[in-house]
């Protein structure tokens, strides 16, 4: 659905690239997450995708067409994109920013009151923005973004400074969403968010890809997965970690049948932990 | 046109509740009731001239006319050219006039200007006196002069309009014409720094079309402010012609606000620049007031058609050829301004994420 070639993008227009030679392929209804710290390129690459930045280099395929310096008005009109900040008018109320949003586009759109509804504003419709809270700022912003039943959706830090269960009803719109046939293209430095969510990652350091594979198959290539062992000795509870391989794998055994053991976890590594592997750098 | 109108209304109800445009009518209410109410209709705004008759020739339009006939309340007699110099030197407003008798029987005269003294008026002075020697040596009878008063070469010097009206036209610039400059700035900058306009531009409607509405917005604004102050101290007398030539302003203004607005993020940053432009755009009515200061680098001030414009527009006075060029120059101003604005402004907003 989207191919990208060789993507370079300078803002000095020079050959200090905030992303260079970036390649890589979305299909459709995929979730495809782009993992990386602050200023790695995420964005940059969302706002070249997305059309806010212009195409100086490389090439962006969308369904077989070749995108230009600047996207059409017919890309626009399929995709959301989702900011980091809310992008709301605050002395507009919720109900009318999205109705407003609404209205600038063709094609058939959301209900501004089933939006609210989804992101759990439905009651708060009528207050003006700028009196929401952060997190509510952040839901109407999402639910700005898919007001035109995106097939495309471009989602920067969808969950950020949200409560955990906002962050999951926002989580469970994504998935529906994609279910939808909904292809959604995510950046984020949470990689529980990224691990839950995306169906591929890939790993963006000073602008270049690291890694890019299936959260799972990062963890088997480049993960170390171990088993944690709480035991008793001398009336202390004690703990041990092993390996799952070779030599390691042999002396859990041993160590299990010559021991009280009391808990055994077995321990896969995060994807921060494949990232800082990897990158030698941390998501933060 | 949807698109549009949908546009016009964010823009109109953001103003509303912004309270700017709230502002605007109540202030223009409250200026307009101080204008017919509070600002005296009659202040003197003579022009002094220092005169050096050395022909005699005013005694002799003294007893032709009868002093108490003439107005003789701006002119200050002196004895020697050095008097005349040492006062247009202290009195920055003032002008000097020599009058020597030839042998033949004709008058001389010299008139001392100060730099910047306008053609017109120097043309209009000028004149009058040639009336006046033409009466005193029998060329035409004085009934000529009591019945047709130069009057074409005046523009904007009437001498019986009332002060209040006469302040209107610089009260509409400040009031309207700017305001456009300022408000653009500002509505321009929040969509900057709220980044709302980060979420327009991922959507189908284009950067014009968002300028085109804030301009509209400000445009229908401006009517109102404009129709609040005006009728209520004119009626309709000159009100189209009027109401044209400060719509072409206000699109100058907000062309210029857009212009600032692409390269300040915040409108507190511009804030600087919008008062050194809205000085720079005043300017022009101390001319309106002393016709004497009328220096050539005023007109390439837009608001000097504006304010001369709206004068001519109010008070016509065989000056209609004022509103015509003013309102050419104005909307050349206008139509270059608009598009140097939205290029810079697209350029500026798509280097930004």
């Amino acid at each position: 659905m989207i191919q990208v070639n060789n993507l370079f993008h300078s803002y000095k227009k020079n050959e200090d690239y905030a992303v260079e030679d970036v390649s890589f392929a979305i299909a459709k209804a995929e979730i495809f997450g782009f993992l990386g710290p602050s200023g790695a390129g995420k964005s940059t690459t969302q706002g070249v995708l997305s059309g806010l930045l212009e195409l100086q280099k490389g090439s962006i395929i969308i369904d077989g067409q070749a995108r230009k310096t600047y996207p059409d008005k017919a890309f626009y009109n399929r995709i959301g994109v989702g900011f980091e900040k809310p992008n709301v008018y605050k002395k507009l109320n919720g109900y009318d920013n999205l109705k407003f949003h609404a209205s600038l586009y063709d094609g058939d759109t959301e209900d501004p009151k089933t939006v609210l509804e989804m992101v759990g504003l439905a009651d708060e419709g009528k207050k003006l923005a700028g009196e929401y809270s952060k997190g509510m700022m952040q839901r109407l912003g999402f639910a700005r973004s898919m007001i035109n039943k995106p097939d495309i959706w471009f989602l920067d830090e969808p969950t950020m400074g949200l409560d955990p269960n906002t962050a999951n009803s926002i989580k469970r719109i994504i998935r529906k969403k994609q279910s939808e046939g909904t292809t959604i293209f995510l950046t984020t430095h949470n990689m529980y968010v990224a691990d839950e969510l995306c169906d591929r990652v890939a790993f963006i350091v000073d602008g270049k890809i690291a890694a890019m594979d299936s959260p799972k198959n990062l963890k088997l290539k480049y993960g170390n997965p171990t088993v944690s062992v709480e035991f008793m000795e001398d009336g202390i509870l004690k703990k041990k970690d092993f390996g799952m391989t070779g030599k390691d794998k042999g002396d859990l055994e041993k160590f299990i049948r010559e021991h009280d053991i009391k808990t055994l976890h077995s321990g896969e590594p995060t994807l921060e932990e494949i990232f800082i592997r990897l990158t030698g750098r941390g998501l933060e | 046109m949807g698109r549009i109108f949908n546009l016009f209304k964010k823009d109109i109800l953001l103003g509303i509740k912004d309270v700017f445009i709230i502002l605007e009518v109540v202030f223009s209410v409250f200026i307009v009731f101080i204008v017919l109410f509070l600002i005296p209709k009659n202040i003197e705004q003579d022009q002094t001239i220092y005169v050096y008759d050395r022909s005699g020739v005013i005694t002799g339009f003294m007893e032709f006319f009868g002093a108490e006939n003439m107005d003789l309340d701006s002119e200050l007699f002196v004895e020697s050219r050095e008097e005349i110099i040492a006062g247009i030197e202290t009195n920055k407003t003032a002008l000097g006039l020599i009058i020597s008798a030839n042998e033949d029987g004709t008058f001389h005269t010299e008139l001392l200007t100060q730099p910047y003294t306008s053609s017109a008026m120097m043309k209009f002075i000028d004149v009058n006196l040639e009336d006046l020697f033409s009466i005193l040596t029998g060329t035409y009878p004085p009934d000529v002069y009591a019945a047709v008063r130069v009057t074409g070469l005046q523009e904007g010097m009437q001498e019986d309009i009332p002060f209040n009206k006469k302040m209107l036209p610089v009260i509409i610039v400040m009031m309207v014409g700017l305001v456009g400059l300022f408000a653009m700035v500002s509505l321009v900058g929040q969509e900057r720094s709220d980044e709302t306009i980060r979420a327009y531009r991922v959507s189908p409607a284009s950067l014009n079309m968002f300028l085109l509405s804030k301009h509209l917005m400000l445009l229908a604004v401006s009517i109102v402010t404009f129709s609040i102050l005006y009728i209520p101290v004119m009626g309709f007398n000159g009100y189209f012609p009027a109401l044209l030539i400060i719509l072409l302003t206000v699109v100058i203004g907000s062309s210029l606000g857009i212009l600032l607005g692409a390269f300040f993020e915040s409108p507190m940053a511009a804030i600087g620049w919008v008062i050194l432009l809205m000085l720079v755009i005043s300017l022009p009515a101390i001319s309106l007031f002393a016709p004497i200061f009328s220096p050539d680098w005023l007109k390439f001030i837009p608001s000097y058609y504006t304010l001369f414009g709206l004068d001519a527009a109010m008070f016509p006075d065989n000056n209609s050829h004022i509103i015509l060029q003013g309102t050419a120059i104005l909307s050349g101003i206008a139509l270059i301004l608009l598009w140097l604005s939205a290029k810079v402004f697209n350029q500026s907003i798509r280097k930004e994420m």
